[in-house]
């Protein structure tokens, strides 16, 4: 049977908009970024035309050119000529152009031409263009390029009635001949410069614009790190200072919840389940959402207004140092958040090996899921309640540390992997800066904590349950509380893996408490909730601090302290460095290819944790005592 | 002696084994982690 959907795909070059305009069209969320390379894969949605009709809407990745090697690139390109196993050959092109950089952009929308595909050059952000100066002629563009051209701010959804019209059957025709020779590349360059001249007039006096004047201190090889350096402390300062309050909230509403259940419940063991295990435990986890939002809330802004580009410019010098292109950069950064977007962007990187080197070091830059962990450790380490400018700079010392070592790394293994045979360029457009799209972050960061609610809701409550179960059973009919706690699953594990992670520094209940986090390593805070809480009372007066409090009054069974500055330290640099998310193995099996890849990742990251923590807890005792 | 506390934990307990094997079981490619976090859940 004939398929009668009608497939139209939205092509360009990155960082012009498409997405948004994908958006509009759909009603969809999907991300939205003010730097190139947030498509990597192929996106696909409904959209209506203005008479009700249903089409397909295809986002292609953005690439500058469909000759490229570049994964990306590839896809794009196996779309457009109908090569592609599973998205069949597109009906109609929308070739989405930056008014601003027409000479640039019109490349590729010549590339898309020659295919003979149907097309519509759809002109985008023409506000930016015509404050910068340009003054432009979508009709003399037509009429060189021989298709309809649609000038539209798909960020204010300006102009999407006109687009939806020239969207309508009978779309039109590829144009019979082209103005240049097909295949030259120099004739296509040169057509592509004469055309994009006429099409957007410059003033005769270029005076520079504001994103210019910006840049010129921004992008200053020693101002720019100075700002570069001055937005991440700031970004570090407020996840930790503002978050304090929302966090009071949901501290209240946990004992609340506590409270009411033991007022109607007996004692018996599913209240201790459901106090203890479930909200307890989920709760130590789900009392960091405010600071993960803020973290998704800051990342969205330097996205949207066009800092993120800049960053990644300032890098791309200090990244070629260590034998990695800007290029990976991007997938680099993304890795903050989580690592599985970071491993699926190294997409846009046309080197195999320094795709495989990005791919094995990106779990090293400390994703969201981390910080629950620092949040609680940071604090126990300067001997104080949270927030406060030295505990920033610490964090930001952590992601510093993780960064420094993938670099490291990363050029340890490109010198093993040998040269390439493909040389790579890296090409950023540096996009002007804009206000910040709010709808989008909001709605970013919405979707971000809604998935780690999500997760708390599931993986992570799952845990708990089954830790719980580890902590009770087998039962043991005894007041003494540590008899009954060596008696349980927890308790032999514990003391079974007791020998192994002593020279670390840690007991056998934190081993316990490592281990339940290789699956997910925020799971941590909640087992450590859980695993200290059983041999204490019930204490009335807890505050935010509380697990902080009890963990900084343990004692080994000789009466001295148990979590002292060394420990910490250890356990800290074993969270930075250990791979515990099975989700990215699973991610890195696929893009590298191979499971070898994702299992010798997982080896090599844990051994490297634990030889670190050890180094760090033995030579930290020797200097402290 | 066990109470019908104890029963219902121990269902709880043994439910969740059984979604974490179905899980375990159904988890191939992206979204494994079933989080979304990633943004492929849409898909």
């Amino acid at each position: 049977m004939e398929d009668s959907t009608t497939r139209i795909a939205l092509a360009g070059n990155p960082n012009t908009g498409k997405t948004t305009l994908f958006n509009a069209l759909t009603g969809s969320a999907a991300k939205v970024g003010n730097y190139s390379g947030v498509t990597v894969d192929v996106k696909r949605g409904t959209a209506h035309l203005l008479h009700g009709d249903e089409v397909e809407l295809i986002d292609l990745p953005g690439t500058y050119s469909l000759e490229g090697k570049s994964p990306d690139q590839e896809v794009a390109r196996q779309v457009l000529c109908g090569e592609h196993d599973q998205i069949p050959r597109p009906d109609l092109v929308l070739c989405v152009v930056d008014a601003s950089n027409l000479e640039r952009h019109l490349q590729l929308v010549l590339e898309i031409l020659e295919r003979e595909v149907p097309v519509v050059v759809v002109l985008n952000m023409i506000d930016l263009a015509e404050k910068s100066g340009l003054r432009l002629d979508p009709v003399k563009l037509s009429e060189e390029l021989g298709v309809p051209v649609v000038a539209i701010q798909a960020d204010k959804k300006k102009g999407l009635v006109e687009l939806k019209q020239a969207m309508r059957k009978p779309f039109p025709p590829a144009p019979e001949s082209l103005g240049w020779e097909k295949g030259d590349e120099d004739s296509r360059r040169a057509f592509g410069l004469a055309t994009g001249e006429l099409a957007a007039r410059r003033p005769e006096a270029h005076s520079s614009n504001t994103s210019d004047k910006l840049d010129r201190v921004l992008l200053h090889p020693f101002w720019g790190w100075v700002f570069f350096l001055g937005v991440m402390f700031a970004v570090f300062w407020s996840i930790f200072s503002f978050a304090g309050i929302p966090m009071g909230w949901i501290e209240s509403l946990q004992d609340w919840t506590i409270g009411l259940v033991e007022e109607a419940m007996a004692e018996g063991d599913l209240r201790d389940l459901i106090t203890n295990g479930i909200i307890g435990g989920v709760g130590a986890v789900v009392i960091f959402l405010p600071q993960i939002l803020m973290l998704f809330f800051f990342i969205g802004l330097l996205e949207s207004s066009g800092y993120m580009a800049r960053a990644a410019f300032l890098m791309d010098g200090f990244m070629s140092k260590v034998g990695l292109s800007g290029k990976a950069f991007l997938p680099l950064l993304s890795s903050y958040a989580c690592a599985i977007p970071g491993v699926m962007a190294t997409r846009t990187i046309d080197s195999a090996k320094e795709r495989l080197v990005t791919i094995f070091v990106a779990p090293w830059m400390s994703c969201s899921a981390r910080l629950p962990v620092y949040l609680l450790l940071v604090p126990m380490l300067l001997g104080g309640s949270e927030g406060g400018s030295v505990q920033a700079l610490v964090l930001m010392g952590i992601y510093v540390l993780g960064t420094l070592t993938a670099f490291v790394v990363a050029r340890i293994l490109r010198g093993k992997l040998g040269p390439d045979e493909v040389e790579s360029h890296f090409l950023l457009e540096l996009p002007p800066y804009r206000r910040p799209q709010w709808g989008y972050i909001f709605r970013h960061v919405i979707e971000r904590g809604w998935a780690f609610l999500k997760k708390a809701g599931t993986v992570i409550l799952g845990i708990m349950i089954l830790l719980w179960a580890a902590t009770t059973y087998p039962k043991l009919e005894s007041d003494d509380p540590g008899e009954v706690l060596s008696h349980t699953i927890v308790g032999r594990v514990s003391d079974a893996i007791e020998p192994i992670v002593k020279p670390m520094g840690f007991d056998g209940r934190t081993g316990t408490a490592i281990l339940t986090s290789f699956a997910a390593r925020e799971v941590f805070v909640g087992s450590m909730a859980q695993l200290f809480q059983i041999e204490e009372t019930e204490d009335e007066g807890e505050t935010r601090n509380r697990i902080r409090d009890r963990l900084a009054a343990e004692t080994w069974p000789d009466g001295s302290k148990m979590f002292t500055i060394p420990a910490v330290l250890a356990l800290l640099i074993f969270y930075i460095y250990a791979l515990q998310c099975l989700p990215t193995s699973a991610v890195v099996a696929r893009e590298a290819g191979s499971w070898k890849w994702a299992i010798g990742q997982f080896v090599f990251m844990s051994a490297f944790a634990a030889v670190a923590a050890l180094i760090v807890f033995q030579v930290g005792t020797l200097l402290f005592s | 002696m066990t109470d019908w506390q104890s029963w219902v934990a121990l269902a709880i307990v043994a439910v969740t084994i059984v979604l974490f094997i179905l899980r375990a079981r159904k988890a191939k490619g992206c979204n494994s982690c079933g989080t979304g976090s990633c943004g492929t859940d849409r898909e």
